[in-house]
């Protein structure tokens, strides 16, 4: 295979969106949900049968579609073994364009990736038929790819999708990375970063959950790991309530989504920022809604700046059965961990994730922790009357934290050593699927 | 998703926005792909408001040495502020660099579709030349021998079947080529594949077995496809060294095919790509065998679960003995 | 969550701190020496302490924070969104001074919280300084929400009458 000079793919599917595009780059290609929309087989199967992969191409000069489908229709009947088989498992569409088509009768919307896991192979098969051929317009035998998975995925899923990736798309070569660590990998790029270990503890807020994953020396710990139940998806819905309550003339998701993007940040106090708002009426800000019709409407944003990201940090505001505060349980994760690394995890704490994009997060976070640290280590310098050498906590923000699983896996694809830790298409004939369940690590270039 | 698309959709997303009324300009650098072996590269190299599109394809030298580049001279030239770079001048790596300065764009919005939908169909055209080129002269020999009227059938007269017309041939996947022939009545594009895997073969199999039926019952508009295994057509065994493992597949272009420049256009966007969709419709095959496979494995797991007997308490219970005889409980 | 200091100085009722406020309106509380007062440390931490619904109480000044914050909430939900300030003045008034129920009164709602006052001489002396209290609140209340605009009330502000301190209200 003359697959040398190709770039290498890089696709990292998560439960709200996918993230597709070439080692290399410094963003990815494209960013859509992790949607699939599929015909209604009530509807669309039983009325017109049509064979699938008939030669219809080239069928006429004109090629238009419509001469296409009734071509191969007409002789479906006369198929010899694609007989009674319909199109339904090509009529389907992935991305922005599901969620389009799902608003319509014939077509349900479903998401294949649920927690982080691969739910539905035979939708994500078609979900990853269309990305590679649609979208990324490569032929999968020529490139290498780098997926990724969450931590703890079972090495049955791994199994499964490498079956997918080298069975049915013969692709030339596969690693599958961890996503913590490749968030690990992303934040080499801060100033901040000097050693460029795979030691530290990953933030990664998405749409719908927070992880919190400790990893060391490019190993998940485990047993260590916790979820907390609020993400982007619950900070939008806090800024809704607010709009609503405050009466605004829009209230709808897609302006608490603009709010948040555009104006939240992370304050110091939420005291002390209400006080500061009393001072100064600058700090309401105005956000104008282009409505269908062109009409503009205005929306007043005031508290919700600073209060929705404050869920964070004290979720007691919006929900009423989680109350641990997110510096808590970072602190709790590392504390679970085994005591050797702890220091270096309190040193490298990475962000990632579109919901970790608030201004002053990271001061904030870095900022509690040290508090709840700095207490731990005096209470324990005053019981055992020794000098403690302290510990350094550390939060790292950077650039590419909105896309740093990709971005980590997009790093680690570019480098000239990457093909020789991927598994080929030779090895898997060879051994069969298991050996997907090692991957070498990289070492630190 | 039946056809795969010609145009390539990073590109035109990439113009879309950047042709947009308020585009701010950011910098670009970004590697895409497009099917075989076709590498862009979009950036800013100077200047955040001038971008640089240039593309790499394997098969360059053979494209270059039918037309390409006249051909894109011709279809980008008429933009004043397109600068097409090749050779010596183009990005070191790349074969063909655009440079496209997007403040001195002045169209309106039709014409600005028009090149964005230009720009992102780059490969299609740089593949074209060859096509083109044969249908010239196609054109040129149907002129000097013009077709026998009787001849309903298309059959092969004597005098041009095997006449020494020259063919054009792209080795576009390096051991996958692609040979144009034309002739006085028609033009025979052959193309040879390989195939890694051997299910693939046997699906290949099936597929072009199909290609050829299509045609006998009832799309008679269709070009005419035949296929071999292994064995090299006879219009290119003069070129083409024969050899165990590649599958031909021969599509006869006739006049109804090359009528208009619009068809002609059409005939060559789809049959470019022609390989990859072959390849595609191979790998979604697959897919859906797959799916109805563990369709299957789940409704016999179903059965075997309803044969699972179910273990009463009190068997639990019961007493049980080791390989050596002692006892122990279960809990 | 945002606690305000304890005056351990202050004379306590029951269990609740009779903090002193600076005020023109007449009643028993002492003249206020800080410039910062109870019922500016109300008002600061109203907006914030409203999204809480577990309030840890530390001290008899705890109590009066409390009972403060709730009374804004039901100040902010006499208020419509069109009512200018010289009716909301006349409003709020009428609020402060109606007839209302001090711990230990059978319509108290936070009697679970609140100690009854131990004589009746505490009792009279209780009702008149909350009295005094509540005027005081509503009055500084005005000045903040008819900050920029004397037509009508910060909606901003309004939207906190929503909000249940406590899952309560007086």
């Amino acid at each position: 295979m003359s697959s040398i000079n190709t770039p290498a793919v890089v696709m990292d599917n998560g439960t709200g969106f996918t993230k597709l595009g070439f080692a290399g780059n410094d963003s990815p290609s494209w960013v859509f949900p992790t949607a699939i929309a599929t015909r209604n087989t009530s509807t669309g199967s039983s009325s017109k049968p049509m064979a699938p992969s008939k030669p219809s191409f080239l069928s006429s000069g004109t090629g238009n579609s419509n001469s296409l489908i009734a071509g191969s229709n007409a002789n479906s009947k006369a198929s010899s073994i694609h007989g009674n088989r319909d199109m339904a498992d090509l009529d389907f569409y992935i991305g922005d364009y599901a969620l389009e088509a799902a608003k319509g009768p014939s077509y349900s919307l479903s998401y294949p990736i649920r927690h982080g896991q691969i739910e539905n192979w035979d939708q994500m098969e078609r979900f990853w038929e269309t990305s590679i051929f649609k979208y990324l317009k490569c032929e999968p035998e020529d490139h290498y790819f780098l997926l990724t998975e969450p931590p703890l995925n079972p090495p049955e899923n791994r199994e499964n999708t490498a079956e997918i990736m080298f069975e049915s798309f013969n692709c030339a070569g596969l690693y599958i990375a961890v996503q913590a660590v490749l968030a690990l990998a992303a934040s080499w790029t801060s100033s901040k970063v000097i050693d460029r270990s795979l030691t530290g503890t990953v933030i990664d807020s998405g749409d719908g959950v927070t992880h919190v994953i400790p990893v060391a020396e490019g190993y998940v710990i485990g047993s260590a790991i916790k979820n907390i139940p609020i993400a982007g998806r619950d900070i939008t819905s806090f800024i809704q309530t607010m709009l609503r309550e405050r009466g605004e003339a829009d209230s709808s998701l897609r302006t608490a989504e603009q709010i948040k993007q555009q104006f939240c940040y992370v304050c110091p106090d939420i005291v002390k920022e209400f006080r500061k708002y009393d001072n100064d009426p600058e700090m309401f800000a105005k956000y104008i809604v282009d409505t269908v019709s062109h009409k503009k409407i205005e929306v007043d944003v005031g508290y919700e700046r600073f209060l929705a990201p404050e869920i964070f940090f004290n979720p007691e505001i919006c929900s009423s059965d989680f109350l641990t505060p997110l510096p808590i349980i970072v602190d709790q994760v590392i504390q679970a961990s085994p005591i050797d690394v702890r220091k270096n995890l309190y040193k490298n704490i990475v962000l990632s994730g579109g919901s970790t994009m608030f201004k002053d997060f990271g001061r904030r976070l870095q900022r509690d922790l040290k508090t709840m640290v700095n207490e731990r280590v005096e209470a324990s310098e005053r019981l055992s009357g020794a000098k403690s050498s302290g510990v350094q906590v550390q939060v790292i923000s950077h650039k590419r934290q909105r896309n740093a699983v990709w971005f980590g896996g997009s790093l680690m694809a570019q480098t000239s050593e990457f093909k020789s830790y991927c598994h080929t298409k030779r090895d898997y004939d060879e051994y069969g699927p298991n050996i997907v369940r090692n991957f070498s690590l990289f070492s630190v270039p | 998703m039946l056809q795969l698309e010609p145009q390539n959709l990073l590109i035109e997303e990439t113009f879309n926005t950047a042709l947009a009324p308020g585009y701010e300009p950011v910098s670009l650098d970004r590697i895409l792909t497009d099917f075989d072996f076709t590498t862009y590269h979009i950036s800013t190299p100077q200047d955040k408001t001038k971008i640089l599109l240039s593309i790499g394809i394997k098969c360059w030298s053979d494209l270059s040495k039918y037309g390409a580049l006249e051909l894109l001279q011709k279809k980008y030239g008429g933009y004043s502020f397109v600068k097409i770079l090749s050779q010596g001048s183009c990005e070191p790596g790349y074969d063909v660099s655009l440079y496209i300065d997007i403040e001195q764009v002045q169209l309106d919005d039709e014409a600005k579709l028009e090149l964005i939908n230009e720009l992102s169909l780059l490969k299609r055209n740089c593949f074209a030349a060859p096509f083109l080129k044969a249908f010239a002269r196609y054109e040129v020999l149907a002129k000097e021998t013009p077709v026998d009227p009787n001849n309903l059938y298309g059959e092969d007269s004597a005098a041009t079947s095997n006449s020494n017309e020259e063919v054009l041939k792209l080795d576009y996947r390096g051991e996958e080529s692609i040979y144009i022939k034309p002739s006085n009545d028609r033009v025979t594009v052959i193309f040879s594949t390989v195939f890694n895997d051997e299910t693939d073969k046997i699906f290949s199999k099936v597929f072009l077995q199909e290609f050829s039926d299509a045609r006998k019952r009832s799309i008679q508009k269709a070009p005419q496809v035949i296929n071999s295994h292994k064995e090299v057509p006879l219009e290119i065994q003069h070129i083409a060294p024969p050899s165990d493992d590649k599958t031909y597949i021969t599509f006869v272009l006739f006049p109804r095919h090359l009528s208009t420049e619009d068809v002609k256009w059409n005939s060559i966007t789809h049959i470019q790509l022609f390989r990859s969709y072959f390849h595609y419709h191979i790998k979604i095959v697959k897919c859906y065998l797959h799916q109805r496979m563990r369709f299957r494995v789940q409704s016999f797991t179903k059965i075997l679960n309803r044969a699972r007997r179910e273990v009463d308490e009190e068997e639990l219970r019961a007493e049980r003995k080791t390989a050596s005889g002692r006892r122990f409980e279960v809990k | 969550m945002p606690v305000p200091e304890e005056d351990t100085n202050a004379r306590i009722v029951g269990n609740l701190a009779v903090l002193p406020i600076k005020t023109q309106f007449k009643g028993p509380s002492l003249p206020c020496m800080d410039p910062y007062d109870i019922i500016d440390e109300v008002l600061d931490l109203f907006r914030a302490n409203t999204f809480f619904k577990n309030f840890e109480i530390k001290g008899a000044s705890d109590r009066t924070l409390i009972y403060g914050i709730l009374f804004v909430s039901q100040a902010l939900n006499a208020l419509s969104p069109n009512t200018n300030q010289n009716e909301a003045v006349r409003i709020l008034t009428n609020l402060s001074l109606e007839d209302f129920a001090i711990p230990g009164d059978i319509g108290f709602p936070l009697n679970a919280l609140y100690l009854p006052p131990s004589t009746k001489n505490d009792a009279v002396f209780l009702r008149q300084y909350l009295a005094q209290f509540r005027q005081e609140l509503a009055s500084r209340l005005i000045q903040r929400l008819y900050l920029t605009d004397s037509t009508k009330p910060s909606k901003f502000w309004l939207a906190f009458g929503k909000k249940k301190f406590m899952n309560k209200s007086l």
